[in-house]
């Protein structure tokens, strides 16, 4: 199947999706595929970020954080089933050299590893907000995500780091 | 919480040398990562520890021990065999060696800024021609021959930046540490060495150039960058009341999870042409295998299976 012919089946299926499944006030939003996903992330002050869908949160580095690590050579990765506090070391990236410890933005159970990233860790340089990604887990309290910083919050805080 | 400059030039009021007397690279190690999350870097600066080991090869955090060293030249000699927290590549060491690990701050973690000051105190006190790399590496010229491999860690906004140093060392016993046999038969994206082309060291150009002149030195320079300098020795590395928890970081850095454990997945084509993908140093899957070597499911893969 051609790619754009498919990407338009799946919207019209998702939007006819959200219409069966509204109550009878609410209007009609049509997904779009073009429509940027950046309003989804939370960042942490490490420079971690994580996308939440239902339960499931996924987990990756922020723009910032790649830039400043360099080309990463490896990513370690928490094992899927791993239980992780927020704030915990989930694991490493290597750049240059040198291994960074990456933190867990949230509490939860590690469900799902990007064996991508592992075979090819370049991709987490390239495409941080989408192939890049790290890990997901299912979320134990998905209050935690209210300490977290939108973009908006996230940008003004690399600001504020930068004067320092 | 104070802020430093992230500026590589600023300077800081204090700052501490610890000098280790342990010759065990397990316990230096574990002293180290003590430091790295226990060291009051507000009351007490930055620390600058230095230490030195028996003979030992030392892999990287995300590194194949089979490929990057030769396990059974090191096991019938004697040889220590360690990974490390840090990353970068491998590197072969003994009692002619000096490490030196400085710990920062995150914001003033800088690697290029802690070589130029070993460099140039050593050249000027020796009239050596020592120059850093961008690749983090010290050559000593002419002919580059590296005498120096930097690694760091960064964690919870601190960093250190680690690197070794040849006053001396035997270049056949350093080559043969560092010859795998098993290139070709280990695949793995594993982070690699990147062999030198040629390993130097210092008393090549000085014949009587002794380890302990070259500490002093560097501590020396080191410590001219800070208003007031603690230094400590440390006789005992492992004393559990005045580190606590060192043993802990000690005994995992012994262990086979970690040394061995910490393998980054990979697959190895063994003599009798059976192919076995080994993940967290266990054998989980066999193939091109007769049914009596299918028993090598779930085991600990071990060198004795790579040799005929």
């Amino acid at each position: 199947m051609q790619a754009a012919a498919a990407c338009r089946t799946l919207s019209r299926t998702l939007v006819l999706a959200a219409r069966n499944s509204r109550p009878s006030h609410t209007t009609v939003r049509s997904l779009s595929f073009a429509q940027p996903l950046s309003s989804q992330r939370l960042y942490t002050e490490k420079h971690e970020w994580v996308s939440v869908n239902g339960k499931i949160g996924t987990v990756g580095i922020s723009q910032h954080a790649q830039e400043a690590l360099g080309d990463i050579v490896y990513a370690e990765l928490p094992e899927v089933g791993a239980k992780l506090q927020k704030d915990d070391s989930a694991g490493a990236l290597e750049s240059v050299k040198a291994a960074s410890d990456v933190y867990s933005p949230v509490s939860g159970k590690v469900t799902e590893r990007n064996e991508a990233v592992e075979k090819e860790p370049g991709l987490i340089n390239k495409f941080v907000y989408e192939k890049g990604w790290l890990f997901k887990l299912e979320l134990e309290d998905p209050s935690e995500l209210k300490s977290l910083m939108d973009d908006a919050a996230y940008e003004k805080f690399l600001k504020s780091q930068e004067s320092h | 919480m104070r802020f430093l400059s992230s500026s590589c030039n600023a300077l800081a009021r204090v700052a501490t040398v610890y000098l280790s007397r342990s010759t065990c690279i397990f316990e230096n190690l574990a002293f180290e990562e003590w430091l790295f999350r226990n060291h009051d870097l507000a009351a007490k600066g930055e620390a600058l520890l230095v230490w030195s080991n028996r003979p030992t090869v030392v892999i990287g955090r995300h590194q194949n021990p089979w490929i990057e060293a030769n396990v059974p030249y090191l096991q019938e000699h004697g040889i220590a065999l360690v990974r490390r927290h840090s990353g970068g590549g491998t590197v072969y060491h003994d009692l002619d060696n000096v490490n030196f690990s400085f710990l920062t701050e995150h914001a003033r973690h800088c690697r290029p800024r802690n070589l130029r000051l070993i460099a140039a105190a050593l050249n000027k006190e020796f009239g050596f021609n020592l120059t850093p790399t961008k690749r983090d590496d010290i050559l000593l010229q002419p002919n580059d021959r590296k005498v120096s491999g930097t690694a760091a860690r960064i964690a919870r906004n601190r960093a250190y930046h680690h690197l070794t140093l040849l006053v001396n060392v035997d270049l056949r016993t350093l080559s043969a540490s560092l010859r795998s046999s098993y290139l070709d038969k280990i695949e793995t994206n594993a982070t690699r060495s990147t062999v030198a082309a040629r390993v130097g060291y210092l008393r090549q150009d000085r014949k009587n150039i002794d380890k302990d002149r070259v500490v002093e030195t560097v501590v020396r320079a080191f410590s001219e960058q800070f208003e007031a300098v603690e230094s400590r020795i440390v006789e005992n590395v492992l004393d559990q009341h005045r580190f606590p928890g060192v043993v802990e970081t000690y005994d995992e850095l012994r262990g086979w999870q970690w040394l061995f454990g910490h393998t980054p997945k990979f697959t190895a084509s063994l003599p009798s042409g059976v192919s076995v993908t080994v993940e967290k140093g266990i054998i989980t899957s066999v193939e091109n295998a007769a049914v009596e070597s299918k028993s090598l499911l779930g085991q600990r893969f071990c060198q004795k299976m790579l040799a005929v």
